[in-house]
């Protein structure tokens, strides 16, 4: 019993946890979920991703106690197929899209996920930004073809939402062993500046400060307006930016940033949010890498997921969600991984510290994927 | 010189040394601070010379004593100062496997040690530091360096090669 359950304290890396729970099939208890705080135990959005995950499965337990600071998960098998699910305006949909993408390899059917909700807010990573780095990284696992797409219908602000995205993506049997240890040079920057329910001018001021910034580097720079009416323009108003830099080697690193969402904390003008914006992609850029920040745990999960070969990954310092991510694998799937600091030579002008993260596969493969 | 004139000239990033050197420094935050509390009556100057990122200074730092009365004391103790640059260097430099997957060391400080109210109450404080840990913010974001600052040229000059348009390595070719 002991050998097959994990036990954590505490509500942090609540996705991660999960996530890899069920791809183990290792249960999972989660104790004292802010048992001291004032409201304690599970909030809404966690409920609403505990519901996500028991619609992508068949046959997970789930129990929780009266109060909501335990919760018990036996995992199921990921079915797959169409889901549609509403996800909680706490958090945006890139909160729950993360941790659909790290699964939707492993269903049984192809994954057909309507969310509703936020799609962009300031804290977690927007559909925008997945939809333009963590779908090219996934392609470069072997994870491509037809249906592997993630789409706005509609656009939805914090706090109000509105939003719709749709993601699909095909299903594997095993994973493709990657070696991304060169990023190669920047050869452009693409972006999107969407505004909605405010000016549509808003969109144009943000692509206009954000080319002062990065023109200073590269002229390949377009970056795409994309203002949203009527009934596809949810329920609030905001604007904000995704930008992307595209290498030679095809490895995308990536920056946003939203508006403050109504009502709370004061307003924020399109010009300060494009430049500062620029300046987030540059130092983006400064720690460098072969996979941007926001997509280091995503990595690293389709490494230990591999063949059973060695896969290498170039990154940028790791993350302190990326460094817990590791500290799971670990206990999860047994997988350590051997971690090179590559300083830059003096002469080279090519930002900080680069981290050259080494794995052997642990040969996953999908049980749940029918043979046909 | 007052010593608020000095905090303004810091943050200003430029120092004019007795009319005669004129530099634009990047200052290191982290060393002033360290180099304040060994002695705070001395002008103290980190010239750094080009750029050095993430307080990595073992290959070129110049640490200039200047006394009050303007002479030049930075012979003093330099063995000393190697030894401390030495230790800096070491702790700048740690061995990442041992921090992931290494015992994680938290600050437990005030798990056990409840206060006590008249021998009778236990005073339960809601948040201590673990706790906090183990109950933050779940977000994979991660937030920007504050200490770079993208305004100044030697930041944006960090950067260059990492695009098609800096610097490229012989035996590969732009086209």
């Amino acid at each position: 019993m002991a050998s097959h359950g994990l036990a954590y304290d505490g509500c942090n890396f609540f996705r991660q946890r999960l996530v890899l729970s069920t791809l183990s099939g290792k249960r999972v208890k989660i104790k004292n979920i802010r048992s001291k705080d004032d409201d304690p135990g599970l909030r809404d959005f966690e409920a609403s991703f505990i519901r996500l995950l028991d619609k992508v499965t068949n046959g997970s337990r789930i129990e929780i106690n009266q109060t909501g600071t335990v919760l018990f998960y036996q995992p199921g098998l990921l079915s797959g197929g169409p889901v549609e699910h509403d996800c909680n305006t706490q958090r945006s949909i890139g909160y729950y899209l993360e941790a659909l993408l790290m699964l939707a390899p492993f269903m049984k059917t192809p994954l057909r996920a309507t969310l509703k909700g936020v799609t962009n807010d300031p804290l977690d990573p927007t559909v925008d930004l997945l939809k333009s780095t963590a779908l090219p990284l996934m392609k470069t696992f072997g994870i491509d073809g037809e249906g592997f797409d993630l789409k706005v219908v509609k656009r939805g602000m914090a706090p109000g939402g509105g939003g719709e995205v749709v993601f699909t993506c095909p299903v594997r049997r095993t994973i493709r062993p990657v070696q991304l240890t060169d990023p190669g040079k920047i050869k452009r920057i693409r972006g999107v500046a969407y505004s909605v329910r405010v000016s549509p001018q808003m969109a144009n001021r943000l692509v206009e400060s954000t080319r002062s910034i990065l023109n200073k580097f590269i002229p390949d720079i377009y970056i795409y307006t994309d203002h949203m009416k009527g009934a596809n323009s949810g329920k609030s108003p905001g604007f904000g930016l995704t930008l992307v830099a595209e290498t030679l080697n095809g490895s995308f690193l990536s920056a946003e940033m939203s508006s403050t969402p109504q009502g709370q904390g004061g307003p924020i003008l399109p010009e300060d949010l494009g430049r500062n914006c620029a300046k987030m992609l540059l130092e983006e850029v400064y720690r460098g890498g072969c996979v941007d920040s926001s997509n280091q745990s995503l990595a690293l999960l389709l490494m230990t997921l591999g063949q059973q070969d060695v896969s290498k990954v170039l990154l940028g310092p790791l993350s302190p969600y990326t460094i817990e991510f590791l500290r799971h694998i670990k206990d999860f799937f047994q997988t350590m991984f051997k971690i090179e600091v590559q300083k830059p030579s003096e002469d080279e002008r090519k930002g900080g510290d680069k981290v050259l993260m080494t794995c052997v596969g642990v040969g996953y493969s999908n049980i749940n994927k029918t043979i046909k | 010189q007052s010593a608020s004139e000095e905090e303004e000239e810091e943050e200003q990033g430029k120092y004019t040394v007795f009319g005669f050197i004129s530099l634009q420094i990047n200052f290191c935050s982290i060393c002033i601070k360290r180099l304040h509390l060994y002695d705070s009556s001395l002008l103290m100057l980190i010239l750094k010379l080009g750029y050095f990122p993430r307080h990595n200074h073992n290959s070129a730092e110049f640490i200039l004593l200047f006394l009050s009365t303007g002479a030049l004391k930075w012979k003093d103790g330099l063995q000393q100062k190697a030894s401390e640059a030495f230790l800096r260097q070491q702790e700048a430099d740690p061995n990442l496997r041992k921090l992931v997957y290494g015992p994680v060391v938290e600050a437990e400080n005030g798990a056990g040690e409840e206060e006590e109210l008249g021998g009778l109450f236990r005073v339960s404080r809601p948040q201590n530091s673990k706790k906090v840990q183990a109950n933050a913010f779940d977000c994979s974001r991660f937030h920007p360096d504050t200490s770079h600052n993208w305004d100044l040229e030697e930041m944006l000059n960090s950067i260059r090669d990492c695009f098609v348009t800096g610097k490229w390595e012989e035996g590969q070719d732009a086209a």
